[in-house]
C-alpha cells in the first residue's frame, strides 16, 4: 500500500543533508567505505592508520563520482567499520552522497554479546529457566532518566528501538555520541547455515523499526533468504520494501528463486559485481553476472534489478578488495552494454530502482 | 622521639645512624623521561639487600635526604625499610633553587586557589609564595605525612628537615625555601639537616635568625672538595652545632667535589684531636637507584666496611667512633 | 626475582598488601557500546569507582586484580588513573572472560594467535598503552565447555607458561574440564586459581579439596553476591562462603585458599543498582570478607595468610 507523503518527509537522510530522491543520480546501493571485525581496535597488529584511510576513501569516491556516480550507500551496519565523522568530511570534500546504515548481520561476525547474550539487558525477580535461555517475567529497568522503561529487554523490541532511533534521531559513534546523521536503509542477516535466535529477534526488530520509519531492508544473507524474507513479512513489511542482497554469490546461484522473490515485488541485488577472484568462494566471474543480469532483463524483471560492488575502500580486516566503486561504471555497465542490454534498461536499474527503494514511505 | 617512616621511635633505638643517605636520587620531571628505566620492584630487592649488608655490619638507621622534590617515594620507603628491618627517616624541604621546579620558584607570586564549599559553592583565597607558605607545606609533611603522588597524602611522616642552596649564592626562591623549613622544624621541634657547603654560612645565619638551636643543625657536606675548611668546620663545632662529612666513599677525584676516602679520614681525625669528636657526623650519600647523576659505586655499607676500618687504623678508639656513629645522630635528631 | 606487573607499572610482591584477587573495576560483554540505552555519565563513573576505592584503601586493602580480560570493559586508561589517585594497586588481567564474551574479531583466532596475543600483553603492553597486564583470565560460559572455552583455556595455559603468569579461570561448572586441559597441556595447576567455588549454581566441597590436592588454587571468591540481595540463580550467603572457608582450612588446605568479593565497581550493559551484585564495592566485599572472618572465630594471622600471604604467593609473574 502506497502512501502520499510530504516531500520533506521523502528525503533521504546523507552523511551531508537530506536530499531529494531526485538528486540521488546513479546509486551503488551496497558498499563500505572501511570493513572490521567489531574487536579489531584490540588487536596490537592490526595497522590501522586514519590519515591512510581518509585518503584512500576519498579517493575511491571521488574517481566514483568523476566516473559520473551520485550517490553511496555504505551497509557496514551498526558495527563492520562505520566510521561516520571520518566519512562525512570526505563525502562533504568529494561531492558523493553517503547514505549509510543501520542493523546487524550473521551473529559470529556483527553482533557483539551484548546484545546476544540472553538475559545481557535485564534484572530478574524470576527464576531463571534454561530452556527460555533467561529469566521469567523479567522486568527490565535502566537508570538512566527521562527514557521509556520497556518490557523483555534482549527481545526484538529493544533491538527494533535500537534500530529506529538511528534512522528517527541519528546514528551512535564512539564515545557516546548519537550524532546527527540518520539512516536511510537497514540491512540484516543471519549465519549460512540458519537463522539462530539472537539473529531472528534482529531481523524481526529491523522489520519493525523499519515499517515504522518507512525505510527499506537489505538482506545479506543469501541462504536463508527464504526464512529471512518471511520473518520480515511476518513483521508486518511489505515485499516492495524488501531488498534480496548477495543473489550473485557464488555459493548460491539460483534465478529461479530470484525470479520468485522478484514476483512478489522484492528487489533483486547482484552486489557483488567485481568480485571475481576465485579463491574465494562466493566470488563468480563478472562475465557471468552480466549474462545473469541479461537473463532477468530479458525476463521483465528490469524494474526489480539494483547492481552494486560491495567494494571496501578501506579494509582494516578481511580480505583485500581490488576493485573500486568506479568498477561498476567503468567495467560493468560497458559488460552490460556488450552483451546487448540497451541504456535505459541499465539507467533503470542503477536511478530509477535505488530512487524507488530509498524513498521514504 | 624521632619520626621514622615506621613510625616514631626514640632516640636510643636508632642504633648506628647514617644522616646523609638516599635510596632514588633524581630530579623533579624525571618521570617524563622515556628512557629512564625504572623497575620499581627491581629497586626494593637492591635497596632491601645493601641495606641488610648495613644492618649486619651493624647499621641501624639511615635518613634519605631526598627532601620532598628529589625522588622520594613515601611507600617504597616504607616497604624497603620493614623489608630490611632497617630504620628509615625521610625529610622534607628543598635542596636549592637548580633542583626546584618553577611552581616553587617565584617568591611573592600570588596564585589563586579555589576553595569548594558546600554551602557557599566554589570561592577562593589568594596566596602568596613566601616562607610561611612553603612551611605550611613542610610542617604538614612532618605531622600529618609526606605528600604522595595522585594529589594524595601519604599516612608517612618525614623526621627531620633539610635546606639547601645553589651553589655561588642563596636566592630568593632558596630563602624563602631555608625559612620555610626553620619554621616548620622549629614548630616540630625536628633537627634541620643542611647541604651546599659554600652557601652554609648564609643558611646558617638564617637558620639562627628563624630560632633554631645549634644543637639541632648540621652542617652537611664539609668535606665536599670544592670547599675543605677546617677553620670552618671548627667555628660551628664551637658554636655548639653538628659538622658532617656525609660524602664518604666518593673517591673519583675526576670530579672537583670528591677526595679520597684517606683525606676524609685525616680530616676526621684533626676534628676529634681538637676536641670535636662529639660534634662530628659521618655518612656517604650512597644511592641504590641513581637516576639523575651517574650510579656510585659504593653502598651504605661502605662506612662501617670500609671507612671505620680506616678509622681504627688511625688509632681513632672505638669508643670515640661508637660516639659519632650512634651519640651524635641521637642527640641531634632527638634533641632535649 | 619475582614482581607484579600493575597498570602503573611493576611493584615489589612484598608492597601488595592485602588483595582482593578477583574484582572487576569494569565488566560488561562487548557492545554496549553501540547501545545508547547503557551509555552513561563518565565523570559519575570516574567519582564512584575513586570513591570506593579510596574507602578500601583507607580500610587497609592494597591492592585488587581486575578479573575483566580483553574486551570485556577493562579500560587500561580509566584503571590508571583510578589507581592513581586512590593509591591501590591495580593488576589487569590479558586472556579473555569466556568464549562467549570473544568480541567477533576473534572467533576465527586460532590457539597460536590468541597465546602471542597474551604473551605481548604481559611482556610489551595492552594495547600501545604500555600498561602491563599481570595475570592470565580464561573462563567458560554458563552453558558447557564449547570449542572457543578450549581453544582460550589452551592458549592462556601457553602463554601463562611463557610468561611466568598466573591463570584466573571462570565458569564453577566448568571446572573438572578447565582442570584437564590444563593438566593435558602440562601446566603447573599450583599457578591456577580457580574461581567461583562459591558459586551457587556448583558448590561442591568435595571437588574443591581434589582441586586443591592437586596444587591449584580453590577461591571462594564471590562475597559481593550474596543471596540478601540476588535473585541471581548464583548466589550465596555470605555464611555459606564463610562455611566452604572453614572446611577446607579445617581439611588442611589453607594453603590453597583464596578469598574475594567479585564486585564490578561498575557494570556496562547490565542494570547497575542491581540485585545481582548488591554489595557493589570493594570496600564492602572486604567488610563482608572480614565479618565472616569474625564469625567464624578466625584470628589475625588466619586473616593475613588468607588475604595476603597467599596472594602474595600466586598473583605475581615469576
Amino acid at each position: 500500500m502506497t502512501r502520499v507523503v510530504p516531500a520533506e518527509w521523502a528525503r533521504v537522510p546523507t552523511l551531508t543533508g537530506e536530499v531529494s530522491p531526485n538528486d540521488l543520480g546513479i546509486v551503488l546501493l551496497s558498499e563500505n567505505l572501511m570493513f572490521g571485525l567489531p574487536g579489531w581496535w584490540y588487536d596490537p597488529e592490526v595497522n590501522f592508520d586514519r590519515a591512510d584511510a581518509f585518503e584512500l576513501i576519498r579517493s575511491a569516491l571521488l574517481d566514483f563520482k568523476q566516473s559520473g556516480g551520485g550517490t553511496i550507500v555504505d551497509t557496514s551496519g551498526i558495527t563492520l567499520g562505520r566510521d561516520l565523522t571520518l566519512c562525512s568530511r570526505i563525502a562533504k570534500l568529494t561531492g558523493v552522497q553517503v547514505v549509510a546504515a543501520t542493523g546487524f548481520e550473521d551473529e559470529n561476525t556483527s553482533i557483539p554479546t551484548h546484545f546476544a547474550l540472553p538475559g545481557s539487558n535485564y534484572f530478574a525477580p524470576g527464576p531463571f529457566d534454561p530452556k527460555r535461555g533467561g529469566y521469567a517475567n523479567s522486568v527490565w529497568q535502566r537508570e538512566i532518566p527521562g527514557n521509556f522503561y520497556t518490557a523483555n529487554g534482549g527481545t526484538k523490541e529493544y533491538l527494533m528501538f535500537l534500530f529506529y532511533n538511528e534512522m528517527t534521531q541519528g546514528m551512535v559513534a564512539p564515545g557516546f555520541i548519537r550524532t546527527k546523521f540518520k539512516a536511510g536503509i537497514a540491512k540484516t542477516g543471519c549465519g549460512w547455515d540458519h537463522v539462530n535466535p539472537v539473529e531472528e529477534r534482529s531481523i524481526r526488530g529491523t522489520a519493525l523499526a523499519a515499517r515504522k520509519a518507512g525505510l527499506p531492508v537489505i538482506i545479506t544473507c543469501i541462504n536463508q533468504v527464504r526464512r529471512e524474507f518471511e520473518l520480515l513479512v511476518d513483521e508486518g513489511l511489505e515485499p516492495d520494501r524488501i531488498v534480496i542482497g548477495h543473489c550473485d554469490d557464488g555459493r548460491a546461484i539460483d534465478l529461479e528463486r530470484d525470479k520468485e522473490f522478484a514476483r512478489k515485488g522484492a528487489f533483486i541485488a547482484y552486489d557483488r559485481i567485481g568480485w571475481e577472484d576465485s579463491s574465494l568462494s562466493y566470488a563468480i566471474s563478472d562475465e557471468r553476472r552480466a549474462e545473469m543480469v541479461k537473463t532477468m532483463v530479458e525476463a521483465g524483471f528490469a524494474e526489480q534489478i539494483v547492481l552494486s560492488c560491495n567494494a571496501v575502500a578501506c579494509t582494516i580486516t578481511g580480505p583485500k578488495c581490488r576493485h573500486s566503486f568506479s568498477h561498476i561504471l567503468k567495467s560493468f555497465v560497458p559488460r552490460l552494454k556488450k552483451a546487448g542490454l540497451k541504456d535505459n534498461a541499465i539507467d533503470t536499474m542503477l536511478r530509477e530502482n535505488p530512487k524507488r527503494i530509498l524513498t521514504r514511505r | 622521639m624521632v619520626m621514622t617512616v615506621k613510625g616514631e621511635m626514640r632516640p636510643e633505638e636508632l642504633g648506628w645512624a647514617a644522616l646523609f643517605e638516599h635510596i632514588l636520587f633524581a630530579f623533579p620531571g624525571w618521570e617524563n623521561d622515556p628512557w629512564v628505566d625504572f623497575n620499581r620492584a627491581q629497586v626494593t630487592e637492591s635497596a632491601v639487600a645493601s641495606l641488610r649488608e648495613f644492618k649486619n655490619a651493624g647499621g641501624g638507621t639511615i635518613v634519605d635526604f631526598n627532601g620532598t622534590l628529589l625522588g622520594r617515594d613515601a611507600e617504597l620507603l616504607a616497604n624497603i625499610s620493614s623489608l630490611a628491618d632497617v630504620n628509615i627517616i625521610a625529610t622534607t624541604g628543598f635542596s636549592g633553587q637548580d633542583f626546584t621546579p618553577g611552581h616553587f620558584l617565584f617568591p611573592g607570586a600570588t596564585r589563586r586557589r579555589d576553595i569548594l564549599d558546600q554551602q557557599a559553592g566554589i570561592t577562593y583565597e589568594v596566596q602568596r609564595l613566601d616562607a610561611d607558605y612553603l612551611a605550611k607545606i613542610f610542617y604538614e609533611e612532618l605531622t600529618l605525612g609526606m605528600v604522595g603522588p595522585g594529589m594524595m597524602r601519604t599516612s608517612f611522616k618525614a623526621g627531620v628537615v633539610k635546606t639547601g642552596a645553589n651553589w655561588d649564592r642563596v636566592t630568593e626562591a632558596d630563602e624563602i625555601a631555608i625559612r620555610g623549613a626553620a619554621r616548620a622544624a622549629k614548630k616540630a621541634g625536628v633537627a634541620v639537616l643542611t647541604t651546599g657547603i659554600s652557601q652554609a654560612q648564609r643558611q646558617w645565619e638564617i637558620l639562627l635568625e628563624e630560632g633554631i638551636k645549634p644543637d639541632r643543625i648540621v652542617i652537611g657536606r664539609c668535606d665536599d672538595g670544592r670547599a675543605i675548611d677546617l677553620e670552618r668546620d671548627k667555628e660551628f663545632a664551637r658554636k655548639g652545632a653538628f659538622v658532617s662529612y656525609n660524602h664518604i666513599g666518593w673517591e673519583d677525584t675526576s670530579l672537583p667535589y670528591c677526595i679520597p676516602d684517606e683525606r676524609r679520614a685525616e680530616l676526621v681525625k684533626t676534628m676529634i684531636k681538637n676536641g670535636f669528636a662529639e660534634n662530628i657526623i659521618l655518612s656517604c650519600d650512597a644511592v641504590c637507584c641513581a637516576i639523575s647523576i651517574p650510579q656510585p659505586k659504593h653502598s651504605y655499607s661502605h662506612l662501617l666496611k670500609s671507612f671505620v676500618p680506616r678509622l681504627k687504623k688511625l688509632r681513632i678508639k672505638d669508643s670515640v667512633i661508637d660516639t659519632i656513629l650512634r651519640e651524635n645522630p641521637k642527640r641531634v635528631l632527638g634533641g632535649k | 626475582m619475582s614482581y607484579v606487573n600493575t597498570v602503573l607499572g611493576t611493584i615489589h610482591p612484598a608492597e601488595m598488601g592485602i588483595t582482593l584477587q578477583h574484582e572487576h573495576i569494569l565488566w560488561g560483554p562487548p557492545g554496549w557500546e553501540f547501545d545508547p540505552e547503557w551509555w552513561f555519565h563518565y565523570p559519575k563513573l570516574f567519582q564512584k569507582c575513586l570513591a570506593d576505592m579510596r574507602e578500601f584503601r583507607d580500610m587497609g586493602g592494597r591492592t585488587i586484580v581486575d578479573a575483566s580480560g580483553i574486551n570485556m570493559g577493562r579500560d587500561v586508561e580509566l584503571y590508571r588513573m583510578i589507581s592513581r589517585y586512590s593509591g591501590v594497586h591495580v593488576v589487569c588481567s590479558t586472556g579473555f572472560w569466556a568464549g562467549a564474551g570473544l568480541y567477533n574479531y576473534f572467533r576465527d583466532k586460532d590457539i597460536d594467535y590468541l597465546e602471542n596475543l597474551f604473551v605481548r600483553e604481559i611482556k610489551v603492553g595492552m594495547g600501545n598503552s604500555g600498561a602491563k597486564a599481570g595475570v592470565v583470565k580464561v573462563g567458560n560460559g554458563n552453558f558447557g565447555f564449547t570449542e572457543y572455552d578450549e581453544r582460550i583455556h589452551r592458549a592462556a595455559a601457553r602463554a601463562a607458561k611463557r610468561t611466568g603468569a598466573a591463570i584466573i579461570t571462570h565458569g564453577v561448572l566448568g571446572i573438572r574440564r578447565q582442570v584437564e586441559v590444563f593438566e593435558d597441556e602440562h601446566f603447573d595447576l599450583s599457578r591456577v586459581m580457580i574461581s567461583h567455588c562459591s558459586d551457587n549454581t556448583g558448590l561442591d566441597l568435595e571437588r574443591d579439596k581434589e582441586v586443591a590436592r592437586k596444587g591449584a588454587w580453590a577461591a571462594y571468591d564471590t562475597f559481593s553476591i550474596t543471596n540478601n540481595w540476588s535473585w541471581a540463580d548464583y548466589a550465596t550467603y555470605d555464611d555459606v562462603k564463610g562455611d566452604l572457608v572453614k572446611a577446607m582450612i579445617d581439611a588442611g588446605l589453607i594453603d590453597r585458599v583464596l578469598i574475594s568479593a567479585d564486585v564490578n565497581l561498575f557494570s556496562l550493559g547490565w542494570a547497575r543498582s542491581n540485585p545481582y551484585s548488591g554489595k557493589t564495592t570493594v570496600a564492602d566485599g572486604l567488610r563482608a570478607i572480614i565479618g565472616q572472618f569474625m564469625r567464624l572465630g578466625l584470628d589475625e594471622s588466619v586473616f593475613k595468610k588468607i588475604m595476603i600471604d597467599n596472594p602474595r604467593e600466586v598473583v605475581p609473574i615469576y
